[in-house]
């Protein structure tokens, strides 16, 4: 089988099949073009949600309109958010659809981690100048890519002022299973060249009732998910009403002025739980370069 | 058709042209096949490995395609506007240089967009633009422009034309292969110069003068709209519009003085395309240099006097001389101060000169193009941290520069198979005063 | 022609043998090998009675490995549950990307062992790496109802808990309020039963509800010695219907529709842009039709 044939597969022909027994079948295209039906829950060895359809995936989940607050205060960079977010979607690792930024306001002001997710804007500047309609915005607040539509003019990248859309400027590296997926905007696996992409908030996830992997992932707790109608969010412990920690918490949108309306809060670096400077412990000269006009040549810690 | 007196000289004038092509005209276009075969290699590894062989990166998305493609629709402003406003105003001394303008807007207007598509991810899906197109984008707004002026320029063009087209059939004496004759025949309707005739052709030229002037306006006030409806610094400008169209025109009439002095050259056309012709067009230039400085002076200086963090940023890059600052001089000096003096100082008003000016103007505004379109997404909001240098800055590729000259290469090519088609002096256009 | 080479003295059972003396060595290694790859799966199990009438049983199982210890996805487990030492299957279950299978039993399905006590077991047969693994649950059956009161626009949530066996009341038992959203359950409130194994909060009036205003509310109490997790659901139209907003599409710039000023805009200036060329057309029509007097 196409589908079944590399390292990433746990199952070795000759075995006892466990999955061989009762299961939905479900049928992929394989990159040579070969039918393929597998079973679904080996399905998820690949890729642990399906996706809808494309034309469905234009329509929102109904009566939710989904909201992020990120914890500045809880944030110390030990991005296990991005590591899932790529593991996901089965990005590279040079790949970020989500990153984290040091961010310093002023020249008083102290430096914080600040992940960045794109920000599902409610007048997204990035949707207005798409001339094919290839990237759109849902009832439930979501703004997602169909990559089968796009033609990779890059308008939208240029339009977006948060620069958190990516290209596919040569051949995604994945593997055949991979790449034999049904494609759908929810999933937005598997990537193609020329076409953009970017964090799609796990939608496939939130129709199953289940948190996206970032918001799980991180060990701090820094990412609360949730919709707005039902005035809650959550971080995979914590459930609170949003309303009340916007509030309580101060919560505020990055760069309010520019009238994008990001679906994505923030909640000040107040109070922190970690000293910036543990954001730095541990990680690759490389990393720890990205940030040396901020925090200062790396000799000078430790 | 009868020819006048004329006429019948300036046909036997250009006739070789026409005929045959000279030793060295085969050279020229060996030549320019080179560089036109080397952007067919780049565009083979473009398309086979990925725009990654490009320099453009997640920041950078935009590059020297873009800035060509404004460059090469800024340059066919030279048909659309002078030949237009020219003609509507019967302004006589415009005869002689209307079809090399003509020329000029329609090959330019055809390589331009071509950028667009090197610019495009997924060629495999450019019927998208028109199945699913969106109303609300610049970029549809700019594919039906820029084929509408494409159709108005091909008609303008063609237009201006077909009573040359009626000469050439009804020459005898031309020395052309049977398959031309009867191209030409095609091409001239039947053109005989029956009054019905040319009341309906100037009923249309005149429609077209008029049509083409707010159309070229719109097209390129729809191109500044790519950038002008974004929220970056140096492209979310309220004057992007007219700016464009100014740089445009201005642009453009640079390249009729630059092909006006090479056709002169080679082809010794010196009593048909006279000084002050140069001086005329040297006028209009230095007219919208001025223009074109005003507008630059107002942009940067509202841009540098505003504290916004964003725009200061990108001013700071711009006006800083290891950055941008050195292409920002050049662009300024050598495209508004030098046309300037020179037309202006009557000792230098020569056609020579005016013709370097020219040239220096064009490489200044393609410099400014280039101008436009990086520094700005150099400058991003967020703080880049990365530490891969080419998703820092942009700095271009081979594949990118090679694609560039071709198209240039293509730009001249065009123009000379053209030369060899239609003579470069409108025949036609020599009737004597009563006929007006 | 075999029967005579196989009476002739080599007995198949001697063949058996030379093989076997050949092939052992490779099998011990091959099971060595498995051996040592081979990791313990963890498991526990849990039970949440709910609404006195079903338990939701839940195992997890884990492994260790060199990052630590891993949840075990998309594997098969199977329930059973231990009435006189008779072991019969009840079901079975994946466990889900985050290593968890849960089962839904009826508990008319059930019989109670010795004490009215219910065993339930799960079992995880191993795959290639994970050796076999199985965990068990003893819990008594306990009962929980909900009842709602809605006096002077106040809404009373009341909670009794007891043993339904013999209708004895569990009191001093914390129990927990909580609403269910999309992703998890909010907390609303929380008490401790008194002597008649009951407690009781208000709920607040303006929690958001489904679109007929229905919440889903349910009472929780965790943990207990005899009867693990109890819960009961009720569904009370105590929410906020969300507004009657209109999620046809709109015409905005960000919409798949433009709005209509554009599109009559857009409309007006290409008619008069084209409208120009097809007279122009027309023109050349008219001049290449024309008929041509001979001088």
């Amino acid at each position: 089988m196409a589908a079944c044939g590399s390292a990433a597969c746990s199952c070795s022909s000759g075995s006892e099949h466990n999955h061989a027994e009762a299961g939905k079948k479900v049928k992929l295209l394989s990159p040579d073009g070969e039918m393929v039906e597998i079973d679904e829950s080996h399905l998820r060895h690949i890729h642990k949600t399906v996706g809808v359809s494309r034309e469905e995936a234009r329509m929102g989940i109904p009566g939710k309109k989904f909201v992020m607050v990120i914890d500045l205060a809880k944030c110390k960079n030990a991005r296990k958010c991005i590591t899932a977010c790529q593991k996901m979607h089965h990005l590279p690792e040079d790949k970020e659809w989500l990153s984290v930024k040091l961010m310093k306001d002023s020249e008083q002001a102290a430096p914080y981690w600040f992940p960045k997710t794109c920000f599902h804007c409610d007048n997204p500047p990035c949707v207005k100048v798409c001339p094919v309609d290839a990237t759109f915005k849902r009832t439930d607040g979501l703004v997602l890519i169909d990559n089968e539509r796009c033609i990779g003019c890059k308008f939208c990248m240029a339009a977006c002022p948060y620069s958190t859309r990516v290209f596919n400027w040569d051949e995604p590296a994945v593997t055949p299973e991979v790449a034999a997926l049904n494609y759908s905007p929810e999933t937005s696996v598997p990537s193609k060249i020329g076409t953009v992409e970017k964090c799609d908030f796990c939608p496939d996830m939130v129709r199953e009732g289940k948190l996206p992997d970032c918001v799980t992932a991180c060990p701090n707790g820094v990412f609360y998910f949730g919709d707005e109608i039902e005035d809650v969010v959550t971080n995979g412990d914590e459930t609170i009403r949003f309303s009340q920690i916007i509030a309580e918490r101060g919560g505020y949108r990055y760069a309010e002025d520019l009238g994008t309306k990001p679906r994505v809060y923030y909640l000040p670096p107040r109070d922190r739980i970690f000293p910036v400077e543990r954001g730095l412990d541990g990680k690759s000269e490389e990393l720890k370069a990205r940030f040396k006009d901020i925090m200062g040549d790396s000799t000078s810690v430790e | 058709m009868e020819l006048n007196q004329k006429q019948s000289e300036a046909l036997r004038r250009f006739a070789p042209q026409i005929e045959s092509f000279s030793r060295a005209g085969m050279v020229w276009v060996y030549l320019l096949l080179i560089p036109i075969a080397l952007a067919g290699y780049a565009l083979y590894i473009q398309e086979s490995q990925g725009h990654i062989v490009t320099g453009m990166r997640d920041n950078v998305v935009w590059g020297l395609y873009i800035a060509n493609f404004i460059f090469f629709i800024g340059i066919s402003y030279a048909g659309a506007v002078i030949s237009g406003i020219l003609h509507l105003l019967h302004v006589e001394w415009r005869k002689p240089i209307i079809r090399v303008a003509e020329l000029i807007t329609v090959i330019a207007t055809l390589i331009g967009p071509v950028y667009i598509l090197l610019c495009v991810g997924r060629l495999d899906r450019l019927h998208h633009l028109i199945l699913y197109a969106r109303l609300q984008s610049p970029i549809t707004w700019d594919v039906l422009a820029i084929s509408t002026y494409l159709v108005g320029g091909i008609l303008f063009l063609y237009l201006a034309t077909i009573k040359d087209f009626a000469i050439y059939r009804d020459a005898t004496e031309l020395k052309i292969q049977n398959w031309r004759r009867r191209l030409y025949t095609f091409l001239a309707l039947n053109y005989q110069g029956t009054p019905e005739q040319k009341k309906s052709l100037s009923t249309s030229m005149n429609l077209l003068s008029i049509m083409i002037i707010p159309l070229a306006i719109v097209v390129h006030s729809v191109l500044s709209w790519i950038f002008g409806m974004t929220l970056r610094p140096g492209w979310h400008s309220t004057i992007f519009g007219p700016y464009f169209v100014l740089a445009a025109i201005y642009s453009g009439t640079g390249v009729l003085i630059i092909a006006m002095w090479i056709f002169r050259k080679v082809y010794k056309l010196h009593d048909y395309l006279e000084d002050k012709h140069f001086e005329y067009l040297g006028y209009i230039m230095m007219a919208l240099a001025a223009g074109y400085g005003y507008f630059t002076f107002s942009e940067y200086l509202t841009d540098w006097y505003s504290s916004e963090k964003w725009n200061a940023e990108l001013i700071a890059k711009l006006f800083n001389i290891h950055e941008f600052g050195g292409l920002f001089l050049f662009a300024n000096l050598a495209g508004i101060a030098i046309p300037i003096l020179i037309v202006a100082i009557p000792k230098f008003r020569t056609p020579g000169l005016i013709t370097i000016a020219a040239s220096f103007m064009v490489m200044a505004m393609w410099v400014k193009r280039y101008l436009i379109v990086v520094p700005t997404l150099e400058t991003t909001l967020f703080p880049m941290q990365d530490t891969r240098i080419e998703w820092i800055t942009y700095s271009a590729t081979w594949v990118e520069w090679a694609l560039t000259v071709g198209g240039v290469a293509t730009f001249l090519l065009l123009f000379t198979l053209a030369s060899r088609f239609m003579t470069i002096v409108p025949v036609s256009e020599f009737e004597t005063k009563k006929h007006e | 022609m075999n029967k005579s080479f196989l009476c002739s003295g080599i007995k198949p059972a001697n063949i058996l043998g030379v093989l076997m003396f050949f092939c052992f060595p490779l099998f011990s290694q091959e099971q060595q090998k498995e051996e040592v790859k081979k990791t313990a799966a963890r498991m526990s199990l849990t039970g949440t009675q709910v609404n006195s009438d079903s338990i939701l049983l839940q195992t997890a199982i884990k492994t260790r490995r060199e990052s630590g210890l891993q949840t075990v996805p998309f594997e098969w487990v199977q329930f059973a549950m231990i009435a006189d030492t008779v072991t019969k299957p009840i079901g079975k279950a994946l466990t889900d990307d985050k290593g968890v299978a849960s089962l839904m039993v009826g508990v008319n399905q059930l019989q109670a062992g010795e004490d009215s006590l219910w065993m339930f077991t799960s079992s995880y047969a191993g795959n290639d790496s994970i050796n076999s693994g199985e965990a068990e649950l003893s819990i008594r059956q306990a009962g929980m109802v909900l009842a709602s009161e809605d006096q002077d626009s106040v809404y009373v949530l009341t909670v009794r808990l007891f043993n339904p066996a013999d209708e004895s009341p569990l009191a001093e038992t914390d129990v927990k309020f909580f609403v269910k959203r999309h992703f998890s359950n909010l907390e609303i409130g929380e008490g401790t039963t008194d002597e008649n194994g009951e407690a009781s909060i208000e709920v607040a009036r303006n929690l958001p509800g489904d679109v007929k205003g229905n919440l889903v509310l349910i009472a929780k109490a965790e943990d207990l010695e005899e009867y693990g997790n109890v819960s009961a659901v009720i569904v009370k139209p105590w929410g906020i219907a969300p507004s009657e907003e209109d999620e046809k599409r709109t015409r905005e710039l960000w919409s798949h529709s433009p709005p209509m000023w554009m599109i009559i805009t857009f409309i007006i200036l290409m008619s008069v842009v084209w409208g120009h060329y097809i007279v122009i057309i027309y023109n050349l029509v008219k001049i290449k039709n024309s008929k041509i007097q001979n001088l």
